[in-house]
């Protein structure tokens, strides 16, 4: 029921209409210019392209979602509804995540319109389009488990919002990091590399396992630490 | 399963209770009672604890030091889900979803609380609040009156036996605070009900005592000018005016 009334708030809600406008508006504008470009390339390179510029556009939706889901209603005082529920709190977490990320699959699903004209028009296979996506959700899923915990702690939104672009920027530089250490450190900092040691597999269309189960180790970590911390909160004064 | 041991204690019970933010104590609740259908008035002037208290008896804080305990079980992780279906709060914040009509809302919290209420117990609720003409339309069109009894009305589908109310008066109107205590006088005797406000008539017409945070230190009374006065800060409370423990207390037996 959570689940349900969390993902119909977000149908209800023009920021939300004029975020996802804006975002898909930006995909569009990035496409033409960074995945179109002037000279003609293969419908595996556009996909490929094409998925590339989505996961960096797709990185900001997810925070969006975290703080309509949880540091607004934290703010507003409608978070006091669920605190006195009977139910489990990890249930009542789970559902309010799951809402968030089903809503961002749609968001997914409506950036779905070029890719589709590549497999019909250009020949460019499903495979590539279904692990690309299949990517590109699972980075979403890690991006939004980390916001969740920031939007879960009790700060301001914009503090929230604030730390959860920090802590993605720190992964995102991960590989920067790789490249100035030694290289006994090399691998570990290219390993927690969000983006680049991970999602590259999948934009070129191979579905490689070990990525697929880092982002699911990070969306867990995050969702169990957000768990931790809403526990204690209430445990201390 | 857990179950509510001795049914016939009392339905709060705090000892020996100490809120604290880091080293700084807010404020100490030696003793404190309520028995079912008792209901009263949590006074104190602001940043004195009120909120705090309400939040500790309802389970939504542990403290830093002693005991609350509802129908002679203590707040633990084990019970919690038991005791907070016995618990409503309604904190001064309404909370309410604003993208619902109230319809919606109250379906929601009905639910959310395992639909303890039945249509026809929904519907007494709506005529009792006078929300009938709003029903369908939609929270954030409505007054913060409205709100109001929106949120009390919601509160009261998981069918409380302790009701917790946290500055019902706050943001209304002399009218509408008239209105909102007719409505609490009028709940189900039943109910016991602690109020934290600032408001010692409205207070005085709907409890039988008091609870006052002086200097720390939460104490009962039933004298109620004394009370105001000091609130008003005209003057003191005499100490023989307020007994230093649970008017009704004792532990539970």
């Amino acid at each position: 029921m959570i689940f349900f009334v969390t993902l119909k708030s977000f149908f209800r809600s023009w920021s939300v209409y004029l975020s996802s406008a804006s975002l898909l508006l930006l995909l569009g504008i990035a496409t033409h210019t960074h995945v179109l470009g002037e000279r003609p390339k293969l419908a595996t390179v556009l996909m490929s392209d094409f998925l590339y510029v989505c996961s960096v556009l797709s990185m900001i939706a997810p925070i969006l979602i975290a703080i309509k889901v949880f540091a607004e209603p934290r703010m507003d005082g409608r978070d006091v509804w669920y605190e006195t529920a009977p139910q489990n709190k990890s249930s009542i977490l789970l559902q309010r995540f799951l809402a968030g990320l089903v809503f961002y699959s749609f968001l997914l699903l409506l950036s779905c319109y070029f890719p589709l004209y590549l497999l019909f028009a250009a020949g460019a296979s499903w495979t590539h389009l279904l692990v690309g996506y299949v990517g590109l959700l699972s980075l979403g899923a890690s991006i939004l488990a980390v916001s969740t915990f920031f939007c879960s702690l009790r700060f301001p939104v914009w503090v929230s919002a604030l730390l959860s672009i920090v802590t993605l920027a720190l992964l995102l530089l991960m590989w920067k990091f790789s490249q100035w250490t030694s290289s006994s450190w090399q691998g570990f900092f290219a390993y927690f590399s969000l983006h680049d040691q991970h999602f590259d597999a999948f934009r070129r269309g191979l579905f490689k396992t070990g990525s697929f189960f880092f982002y699911m180790g990070v969306t867990v970590f995050f969702l169990l630490s957000t768990h931790l911390s809403q526990k204690n909160r209430r445990e201390l004064l | 399963m857990v179950s509510i041991k001795n049914k016939s204690a009392q339905l709060v019970y705090v000892q020996n209770l100490e809120a604290a933010y880091g080293a700084k104590t807010v404020f100490s609740a030696p003793d404190f009672g309520l028995s079912r259908g008792e209901r009263v008035a949590l006074l104190g002037l602001n940043g004195t604890g009120k909120t705090t208290f309400l939040k500790l008896v309802g389970g939504l804080m542990w403290p830093a030091r002693g005991e609350v305990s509802l129908l002679g079980n203590a707040w633990s992780p084990a019970v919690r889900g038991k005791l907070r279906s016995l618990v409503g709060y309604l904190g001064h914040e309404t909370g309410v979803f604003e993208d619902m009509s109230v319809r919606e809302f109250i379906k929601f919290a009905n639910k959310l609380h395992g639909s303890k209420c039945s249509k026809g117990d929904v519907e007494g609720l709506v005529d009792q609040f006078e929300l009938c003409e709003v029903l369908d339309e939609k929270i954030s069109s409505l007054s913060f009156g409205f709100r109001k009894r929106t949120a009390l009305a919601s509160t009261l589908v998981r069918k409380p036996d302790l009701l917790l109310l946290d500055e019902p008066f706050h943001g209304l109107d002399v009218k509408q605070v008239r209105k909102m205590a007719d409505y609490i006088q009028n709940l189900d005797p039943n109910i016991s009900i602690i109020i934290g406000t600032h408001l010692v008539p409205f207070a005085q017409s709907i409890c039988q005592s008091y609870a006052v945070f002086r200097e720390g230190v939460l104490e009962t009374g039933e004298n109620w000018d004394d009370v105001q006065r000091y609130l008003e800060g005209t003057e003191e409370v005499p100490e023989h005016g307020i007994a230093s423990t649970s008017a009704k207390g004792g532990k539970p037996s």
